[in-house]
């Protein structure tokens, strides 16, 4: 971890527990449930998932305009990112760690899709975006076979989480650029994911870190919303 | 006045599991609907189920095997049993309408939700209701049928006299010999 990613980890996660404390009060807990819906929902999700089975896309016709292309963040808007110092960085059980520029990323094949983005909350967006293929990022680290999810870590403290095999399927993506120019600050500049066949809160933005791991962990995943959460 | 027996044991049992699974799947429903309205109204807070969305989406999807299942197993007994035999004689000419209707919106509202929820790996079921959206107002007017049915369904039952609900509780109605 470089000193100022560490730095920005260590500042911003602690923060966003304490603000996540407060702003969310008793009621953001899970319930007797949520064991019981680890196997029923979560289960049958990842049961339901196919790892060639494409997410619709759509012509262009059909995009939300940009300026509708609705924001869900957790905290800041738009937190600051010191983009010349910028690096993706992978850790945990992978067989290459390292840290990676936005140009080694923009060297992979980049794909560009009009996928519906599905948020938790029941709404729903086509959105444009484009970007190396998660598949072809993880050729490069090699994950370990023990690998089973990768927890990312994000500029403004949020922590997601998917599962590796979902994130071979070929429209998961490390997004860098939305509607033909680069992520604008709010939807995640300047690396975050798009996975169409995963609710919205799996689309992390401003990812600056990834740590694949054995177990799971995401905010939102923490308060009882699906750990799977495949659509 | 004798006694008839209207309902078997698997009908009633089915009945009221039912009862349980469709308010916890109409007031995990309202929660659900809240945190993004389709219409220009939100339910009452105090009506949705889990307190929030997490919660209530839990108690959504856990409902929902039990509202299936409970649903496959009456249905399945119904016709396997030769239940649907006795319909004619039992029921009058808008029960006989009412009954299987509300199973076919209780089918509908199955597929509409497995429409929302799974719209990458049954797009094709999504794609059939209007995509993601249209599946969404399927799902929400086939709950007010669901609601409506069930108001009306009550307000006969006890038009119809205690001994209605008395024979969906024990089996045994109090009927008069010659029954209408």
């Amino acid at each position: 971890m470089n000193a100022l990613n560490r730095r920005r980890f260590l500042a911003a996660v602690p923060g966003a527990l304490a603000l996540a404390g407060c702003q969310y009060p008793q009621r953001y807990q899970k319930t007797f449930l949520t064991p019981l819906n680890a196997v029923l929902n979560d289960r049958f999700s990842e049961w339901m998932f196919s790892p060639e089975r494409l997410a619709p896309e759509f012509p262009d016709s059909e995009l939300v305009p940009e300026s509708e292309f609705r924001l869900n963040s957790f905290r800041d808007k738009e937190p600051p990112v010191d983009m010349a110092s910028w690096r993706l960085e992978v850790c945990g059980l992978v067989d290459s760690p390292g840290r990676f520029t936005l140009d080694e990323i923009k060297a992979l094949p980049k794909r560009n899709q009009n996928t519906r983005l599905v948020c938790v909350e029941g709404f729903q967006l086509v959105i444009n975006s484009a970007g190396a293929r998660l598949h072809d990022f993880l050729g490069l680290v090699g994950p370990r076979p023990d690998a089973r999810w990768i927890n990312v870590d994000c500029a403004d403290g949020y922590y997601g989480t998917i599962d590796v095999r979902s994130a071979y399927h070929p429209q998961s993506l490390l997004a860098y650029e939305m509607y033909g120019h680069p992520l604008t600050p709010p939807h995640g500049a300047p690396l975050r994911f798009i996975i169409p066949t995963k609710l919205g809160y799996k689309s992390s933005k401003w990812i600056f870190r990834m740590e694949f791991s054995s177990e799971p962990r995401g905010f939102w995943e923490e308060q009882g919303y699906p750990q799977f959460a495949g659509i | 006045m004798s006694l008839r027996y209207d309902h078997p044991l698997p009908i009633r049992l089915t009945h009221w599991i039912h009862v349980v699974a469709l308010a916890i799947m109409v007031f995990s429903g309202f929660q659900i609907y809240n945190a993004s309205p389709l219409f220009d109204f939100r339910f009452p807070r105090a009506l949705g189920l889990g307190g929030w969305l997490a919660a209530g989406m839990q108690w959504h999807f856990a409902g929902m095997w039990l509202f299936f299942l409970n649903g496959f197993a009456y249905v399945a007994y119904w016709l396997l049993s030769g239940q649907f035999r006795t319909h004619r004689a039992k029921y009058n000419l808008a029960q006989r309408i009412a009954y299987p209707l509300i199973i076919l919106i209780a089918v509908v509202e199955i597929l509409s939700g497995l429409a929302i929820y799974k719209s990458v790996q049954l797009s094709w079921l999504t794609a059939l209701f209007g995509g993601h959206d249209g599946a969404r107002y399927w799902h929400f007017y086939g709950m007010v049928a669901l609601i409506l049915f069930t108001i009306g369904h009550l307000v006969m039952a006890l038009r119809a006299g205690w001994s209605t609900i008395v024979a969906m509780v024990t089996g045994w109605r109090d009927a008069p010999t010659a029954s209408r």
